[in-house]
């Protein structure tokens, strides 16, 4: 928990696009996906959370849809559109390329 | 539903409130499912519901941000600007405060002077279709406008068939008695078809209906009912003696209904002008003389019938009724006027009326703009200490229609503690200002309550005023963002704004001191007044008014009887010295009662204007006054030149110096009654305090009696025993005579005072309101000349300038204002023209030691306006200052 790691603009979409690639998924679930996922190093703000799901929406890269949460309640789920997945591959890259980067400088530097 | 709820749901609909219902679900569920989580790694519920919240960042704000993308955002910035403004209106409590008392002054002002026109001017009487009905009023040589007599206006019923409805009022005081005490009151008689031509209901039991005319019955007024009757629910059906004669009451009339016409009394009780098919309604009473022209006449036209069509009608009519009534109405006209509105077209046309109000209210207005000036320039100031914030929050994203709505915000939620400020503020003036009138017989109907007109009214002034003022600092914000260059921020007003500035602060300075001046003035001219020799003894008198006419019986015989009774049982009381009766009391503040005429004695000395007294031979040794010459009249003198007395003045202006005694005049015209001088009094004060003394002349009122008069009794100092005893004198001889103003005689005169005191209050007042708004613009003006000049100021600390260096600074700029101000003021005052000025009681207002004071006091407050803004220069740090650029 003391590991926490501050995330950097733009990164919460790429994460959300990501957890929910394989599946439909409510909010509360793709926040504990990506501290799972993290092994707790990464906890969402949920403050930034629902924002940055209303955004996705508004952009077409995920859709909404009630349903009923494995506990038998009623919740919103999010599914990932091909739009989205277009999106996810073209972050995706973008963010691989940044990393090593990064990586290079850390360690060359 | 909580407000926040209600307010989407108003503004958005349906859709927004799914929305908004589904975001809370949804929130819910994240919350419960974290709550659940914690529970299942070991907390206990309580525990994890709360972490769950924290965790969740606070519900509220959460659904702000996430609001986002969505429409609801609009309004509900709305919410949080006002939370927004509120807390930073309270972070600089010192501006708050200043622009609260400004705003306040300037809409309380505009409230109060709205209310009290508004009765008067604005109105429209509270009764059917008021557009289509007219009074009628004759034109009869040259005199414009008379009451008609009611021959006059059974011919006008008759014959104009225009009008769907004519009826008749004459008003009056009556003596109503209930439960043995008798009360004089304001009547009216009225046609029986007075209230169905009005088209109004009864508040209680019902009111005249033209089948009624026939019986004794009464209407009362709701005021009446209430004051009299403590509201009594069985009201109707009680009798009441008026003037003597058994009346029942049949209703009363509605709460707002307080006759038709304009700054009279306001009646009381409303009763039938016919009886019995008789006009006038029996001998019990004292109706009004059917041939004299004392009627008021109300037409109400008929549909789609237009006024010029009445008109043509009514002047037919009226040739006709000349033909017919030629010895009463030679060229007899009639004179159609809208009484949509009370009217008293005696004392100005009504159009004259509405635009005094008019203007009185612009002027009041005017007042207002004054202290929107001032709170302009103090969010100026703010504005100016504001820029970095604004500066950082612009380049965070803040949106620039969001801040300026923010703003704008801000100025509405001062308007509106202004307006909150103003509203207890005008309801103590108004009570005040009913207050300020002379105490009369009969109450006038004033509206001295704030009603909803006023409130709408205040509402729109407040409304209008926070665009007034909050226009500036938005213009300066739209200039700010439009360039991002900080430095041009700071110098938008320039330097042609500030001097518009420094010019409404001079004009401020100035016309607080002028006010000053004349509130000054005003209180000295009334300690001069009360040094005033008024030529009679006003202590240890009493003195009352009485009418036996208004008693059972009064023919001429049955009058003389009772003053005669009435003195006796006065002269028993123990204490009493002597008693006396006069048509008039001077200077007791009705100067109406007082009647003047020309003076005629012969050809060299005509038409000199007399007041007229009719008093016994015992008044000048009552009233303490000296015979100069001769001797006063005696009660019984039969020769055929009526013995008169004169005062000093009035034989100086008639025979110049030559002795007065034993000359002959005539009252009013050369055929009228001839009167011999036998005595002249010394002069004295008359109408109105502070008079040179105006000629007076004293009949006999034992040779031309009259039934209502004031009793002067003077007694040896024990005026509260003749106080207790002197109503239970006038009721044993008949309990159906009221006792009207019942007062010591320094009370009475004391009336006479309260003209220059009530001058000297209003006086007063308005200097310190012209004096807080003055004030608050210096101050306003300083707080943004040491917030433009933060960073000038540092660098002077920085060189080395100490604080007293700041100080003088800033207050050099303030005093150089105020003193520039002053000598304004001082200027207007001296060159007002001395024509213009009036000399009070000997007090001139150019008095130099009351300019001395009144520009004295206005430094002593410049002085504290500019205390703030000087201690906050002072604590500017030359860094900081530094830094803010």
């Amino acid at each position: 928990m003391d590991h926490r790691i501050d995330m950097l603009q733009g990164t919460l979409d790429l994460l959300i696009l990501r957890v929910v690639r394989t599946g439909a998924l409510h909010g509360w679930g793709i926040s504990k996906r990506i501290s799972d996922l993290s092994r707790d190093a990464l906890q969402v703000n949920q403050g930034s959370l629902y924002p940055a799901l209303y955004r996705l929406e508004k952009k077409g890269f995920i859709e909404a849809s009630w349903g009923i949460s494995d506990e038998g309640r009623r919740a919103k789920f999010y599914e990932i559109t091909s739009s989205g997945r277009k999106q996810l591959l073209a972050v995706e890259n973008e963010w691989r390329r940044f990393s090593i980067a990064m990586e290079l400088i850390l360690t060359s530097a | 539903m909580s407000l926040t709820h209600w307010w989407h749901a108003r503004a958005l609909g349906q859709n927004a409130v799914r929305l908004e219902r589904e975001m809370e679900e949804e929130m819910r569920f994240h919350m419960d499912m974290e709550a659940a989580y914690l529970v299942a790694r070991g907390e206990a519920p309580a525990v994890a519901r709360r972490r769950a919240r924290i965790a969740f960042g606070g519900d509220e704000r959460f659904k702000e941000d996430a609001r986002e993308g969505r429409a609801l955002r609009w309004l509900s910035d709305f919410r949080s600007d006002m939370v927004f403004a509120l807390r930073s209106l309270r972070r600089s409590p010192a501006f708050t405060t200043v622009a609260v008392v400004a705003l306040g002054i300037g809409i309380g002002a505009n409230a109060t002077v709205f209310a009290l026109v508004d009765s008067v001017a604005f109105k429209q009487l509270p009764i059917k279709e008021p557009e289509k009905v007219l009074a009628v009023y004759a034109t009869h040589g040259d005199v414009p406008l008379q009451h008609v007599s009611y021959p006059v206006f059974e011919e006008i019923r008759a014959q104009v068939s225009s009008f769907r409805d004519v009826a008749a009022f004459a008003e009056q005081s009556v003596s109503v008695t209930t439960n043995r005490v008798s009360n004089a009151v304001w009547g009216v008689y009225s046609s029986d078809n007075y209230f169905t031509l009005l088209g109004i209901n009864a508040a209680r039991g019902q009111l005249f209906r033209p089948a009624d005319g026939r019986k004794r019955v009464a209407v009362i007024s709701y005021a009446f009912w209430k004051r009299q009757f403590e509201g009594n629910p069985e009201i109707v059906g009680r009798s009441v003696t008026v003037d003597g004669a058994a009346f029942t009451v049949i209703g009363v009339a509605p709460k707002e209904f307080r006759g038709t016409r304009l700054l009279t009394y306001e009646p009381s009780i409303w009763l039938p002008l016919e009886i019995d098919g008789q006009v006038p309604p029996g001998v019990q009473s004292r109706p009004p003389a059917v041939r004299r022209a004392s009627f008021n006449v109300l037409a109400r036209l008929g549909d789609n019938v237009p006024i010029a069509q009445a008109q043509t009608e009514a002047n037919e009519a009226a040739r006709r009724i000349s033909q017919t009534h030629p010895e009463l109405l030679d060229d007899l006209r009639f004179t159609l006027l809208s009484n949509s509105a009370p009217i008293n077209p005696w004392l100005t046309s009504r159009s004259r009326i509405e635009l005094f109000g008019k203007l009185l209210v612009a002027g009041f207005c005017l007042v207002l703009l004054v202290a929107c000036a001032d709170v302009a320039n103090l969010l100026l100031a703010r504005m100016t200490v504001r820029r970095h914030e604004i500066s950082i929050r612009l380049a965070t994203g803040a949106s620039g229609s969001r801040l300026f709505r923010q703003l704008l915000t801000e100025s509405l939620v001062l308007a509106s503690l202004g307006a909150l400020a103003a509203l207890p503020l005008a309801y103590i003036a108004l009570k005040a200002s009913v207050r300020l009138l002379p105490p009369l017989d009969f109450a006038l109907p004033l509206q001295s309550s704030l009603d909803g007109r006023v409130l709408l009214f205040t509402l729109g002034v407040s409304a209008l005023s926070a665009v007034a003022f909050g226009i500036a600092p938005l213009f300066q914000f739209w200039s700010g963002r439009l360039n991002p260059d900080e430095h041009s921020t700071a110098r938008i007003s320039g330097t042609s704004g500030a001097r518009v500035r420094a010019a409404l602060v001079v004009g401020q300075v100035a016309v607080s001191v002028v006010a000053l001046v004349a509130a000054a003035f005003l209180s000295r001219g009334l300690s001069a007044a009360r040094t005033i020799d008024l030529g009679f003894d006003v202590r240890n008198a009493i003195v009352f008014t009485v009418d036996p006419s208004l008693g059972a019986e009064h023919d001429a015989a049955r009058i003389q009887e009772f003053y005669r009774l009435l003195e006796t049982r006065l002269r028993a009381i123990d204490g009493v010295l002597s008693v006396t009766k006069t048509t008039s009391v001077p200077l007791d503040g009705d100067s109406r009662s007082i009647r003047t005429f020309s003076i005629d004695a012969g050809a060299r000395a005509s038409g000199v204007p007399a007041d007229l007294f009719m008093v016994d031979e015992n008044y000048f040794d009552t009233m303490g006054m000296s015979i100069v010459r001769g001797s006063s009249f005696s009660g019984s003198d039969t020769s055929d030149l009526e013995p008169v007395v004169v005062n000093g003045t009035l034989a100086r202006r008639l025979w110049n110096g030559a002795s007065p005694l034993g000359r002959v005049m005539t009252v009013g015209t050369r055929r009228g009654k001839r009167l011999k001088v036998v005595g002249v009094a010394a002069s004295g004060m008359s109408r109105r305090l502070g008079d040179d003394p105006t000629p007076v002349l004293w009949r006999s009122v034992t040779s031309n009696p009259t039934s209502r008069l004031a009793v002067i009794v003077r007694t040896n100092g024990d005026t509260v025993r003749a106080l207790a005893l002197a109503a239970g004198a006038v009721r044993s001889i008949d309990p159906n005579i009221p006792v009207i103003g019942l007062r010591t005689l320094g009370q009475r005169v004391e009336l006479a005072y309260s003209a220059v005191e009530n001058g000297a209050v209003a006086g007063m007042l308005f200097g310190i309101l012209a004096a807080i708004l003055a004030a608050a613009g210096l101050f306003g003006t300083l707080a943004y000349n040491v917030a433009q000049r933060t960073r000038e100021i540092g660098i002077r600390r920085a060189l080395g300038a100490d604080g007293l260096d700041i100080v003088r600074l800033i207050a050099g700029t303030g005093m150089r204002l105020t003193l520039f101000g002053i000598a304004v003021g001082l200027a207007v005052i001296l060159f007002i023209p001395r024509t213009m000025t009036v000399l009070l009681y000997g007090v001139s207002p150019r008095d130099p030691f009351l300019i001395a004071m009144a520009a004295g006091g206005f430094l002593l407050i410049a002085a504290v306006a500019t205390l703030g803004p000087a201690l906050k220069a002072l604590r500017i740090e030359p860094v900081e200052a530094l830094r803010t650029d």
